[in-house]
């Protein structure tokens, strides 16, 4: 194992047996890869890639059937809503088993129970059965319990996504703490947004073999243009969502003359403005918008952040402007997001996804998605050589 | 040898378990009383009057008698049962922490209350009638009821990835068990068995068990070689419990 590194794997394979065929399936295959110690890798692939796999052998929870995987130290984790709880417990009193079985005292545990309590925000069903708890109430125990005690190592797999957006943010902030406190991290998700913030390094799984392996923007990157090929943008069907600092009150999308208008012309000007309200005060939010085709196609999306631009404090009501002078793109349908995220770009306060529909027009007879400053020429290369 | 943390869970769970078996009922705990001494009680209505057996106790005399065997049965059935679904109905195990030993354990635990029933049972009997149990009538019936628990246990540790590599073994030992129950001297006295018969049963060790829960009934004598049985048989099948969980609790789980 590399001096500073907490995870490492070797030629690492995954064999499940099928027994009604008499045959198997590798659900990972030849997987080599380390975190260093106090980093944060994250995991990314679509369903059956071998995500949860490899999640459940870096806890412990399997073997593998080929190759070497090393984890340094104890490891905390969230896998599975409800893995862990006893039902017939109550969510403190699980809380405290939980505590009990990493090795804490009972005193201990009671009082680490006691601050997940605060941290839950259960209320009364904090006290009762876990039997009774919905599912988001399973998340918030499980990452309650999960993240109560730092370990060196924290595994945290999709579970996330079902807590509300204001719970999924305290957690997004619990992850960043512990990786300020030196606790190695790795995240399977599918929220690339979330993945970016958190993490330095990028797994990138496909039928449970590395496809890509590098810098988290690299290949998140990349993971993100293969699923717009896909024609499966990010997964996020239209709609608002957002935990509540900011609210957008208005959105108009007009021309240079400021006119609201629903069909623009390729090359013209589109301007989008956003009427908000910091509903809190927000220390300089990332604020942006994005285009879409009307099949979900993502064409762009430019942000304050990648601009360094209109950092800051907001409270109270502003007018956000974001102009597209020469609008680039062909004739079609599409669709606008605008979207305020925190300034680590994490969680976002306010995202009107692919609400703001409009048109394009075109003269132009070019194919495609958007007019590209281009030009044609042609040199004289000689009869000799052309004709090679 | 350090103690496992995970012992520490073992009581909660228990009592988790016992709180929540009668939960909602009007009568509450109180169906941990009545539901054995029903059981009890159907058995007696058959096997001391409607077929009674040549031999053997009358009347209270008899109900005392098939409790003291009855009920230890029906607990270590009910541990048996408990192991065998601890990994197939708690799938979650497969993503979690939790050691297989404390689901064992919290399924061979849960079935005493009915086992204590017995054993306070006999002993309750034995004083109402004036005898005097003597030292080894009071200390052996909770003694077997320790080794049963303790015997469950380690055979719990091989029933449960055994029962998730092969369906068919929960709907079988249920079946089992059954046999068991009448392959066994629980309710009918063994002055009333043919000899062969009572040679076979010598070969199960709840049978040694049994004579030490009846000890204060005085319903026939305990031996150095029911004791002896009765010792052994839980530390082997700790020990085989123990060796076959790790040799087949992976593959289990995976199976999950």
């Amino acid at each position: 194992m590399t001096q500073a590194a907490a995870v490492v794997a070797r030629d690492l394979g995954k064999h499940y047996a099928v027994e009604e065929r008499g045959e198997g399936v590798w659900a990972l295959r030849s997987l080599s890869f380390e975190v260093r110690k106090g980093g944060a890798l994250a995991v990314v692939g679509e369903n059956g890639s071998g995500k949860s796999t490899l999640l459940d052998l870096l806890q412990g929870a399997t073997r593998p059937s080929e190759g070497t995987l090393r984890v340094e130290g104890p490891v905390a984790s969230l896998l599975e809503l409800g893995a862990g709880f006893f039902t017939e417990l109550t969510g403190r009193e699980n809380a405290v088993e939980a505590g009990a079985l990493r090795g804490l005292s009972r005193e201990r545990a009671r009082r680490v129970a006691e601050e997940i309590g605060a941290f839950v925000e259960l209320g009364d069903f904090y006290d009762r059965p876990v039997r009774t708890y919905s599912a988001g109430m399973l998340m918030r125990l499980g990452f309650g319990v999960a993240s109560a005690v730092a370990a060196p190592v924290t595994l945290v797999d999709e579970v996330l996504a079902v807590g509300d957006g204001y719970f999924q943010r305290r957690c997004i902030d619990r992850l960043v703490a512990l990786r300020a406190q030196g606790t190695t991290l790795v995240v399977a998700s599918h929220d690339l947004h979330a993945l970016r913030s958190l993490c330095d390094t990028a797994l990138w799984l496909r039928q449970g073999r590395v496809h890509a392996l590098g810098p988290s923007d690299e290949v998140l990157g990349r993971y993100e243009e293969h699923l717009r090929l896909r024609a499966a943008p990010t997964g996020e069907a239209p709609g608002r969502r957002g935990t509540g600092e900011v609210r957008i009150r208005e959105v108009r999308l007009t021309d240079a003359e400021g006119r609201q208008r629903s069909e623009f012309r390729t090359g013209e000007m589109l301007r989008i403005e956003v009427l908000f309200e910091a509903v809190t005060p927000v220390e300089s939010p990332v604020m942006g918008v994005a285009l879409f085709r009307d099949d979900g196609v993502y064409c762009h999306g430019p942000n304050t952040s990648a601009d360094a631009a209109l950092g800051g404090r907001y409270e109270g009501v502003y007018r956000l402007t974001a102009e597209f002078p020469e609008l680039p793109l062909l004739g079609g349908s599409y669709q606008a997001s605008v979207a305020f995220y925190d300034k680590d770009h994490v969680y976002a306060y306010a995202w009107d996804h692919r609400l703001y529909p409009f048109r394009v027009a075109s003269d132009r007879p070019d194919h495609g998605l958007v007019a590209l400053r281009h030009r044609f020429r042609v040199d004289p290369i000689g009869s000799d050589e052309g004709a090679a | 040898m350090a103690i496992p943390a995970w012992t520490a869970s073992v009581g909660p769970l228990v009592r988790a378990d016992l709180r929540q078996r009668y939960a909602g009922s009007r009568l509450g705990s109180a169906w941990a009383l009545i539901a054995p001494l029903i059981e009890v009680g159907a058995y007696v209505l058959v096997f001391g009057w409607l077929a009674r057996p040549a031999g053997g106790p009358d009347g209270l005399g008899f109900a005392a008698f098939v409790a003291a065997g009855l009920l230890p049965w029906s607990a270590l059935r009910e541990a048996l049962d408990g192991s065998a679904a601890a990994l197939v109905e708690n799938r979650w195990i497969r993503r979690s922490r939790v050691p297989l030993e404390l689901l064992v354990a919290r399924a061979a635990l849960a079935s005493v209350a009915r086992g204590a029933l017995g054993v306070l049972l006999v002993l309750a009997w034995a004083l109402w009638q004036g005898a005097a149990p003597g030292l080894a009538g009071w200390l052996l019936p909770p003694l077997a009821l320790c080794l049963q628990v303790a015997a469950c246990y380690g055979l719990g540790l091989a029933l449960a990835p055994l029962a998730a590599l092969h369906p068919d073994l929960r709907p079988g030992l249920t079946s089992s068990l059954t046999l068991l129950t009448f392959a066994s001297p629980i309710l009918i006295p063994e002055s009333a068995l043919p000899g062969a018969v009572l040679t076979a049963m010598e070969w199960n060790p709840f049978t040694h068990l049994l004579r030490l829960y009846r000890l204060p009934l005085a319903a026939g004598g305990v031996g150095f070689g029911d004791v002896s049985v009765a010792l052994a048989t839980p530390l082997a099948l700790l020990a085989a419990g123990a060796a076959l969980k790790q040799r087949w609790f992976w593959a289990a789980r995976d199976r999950l």
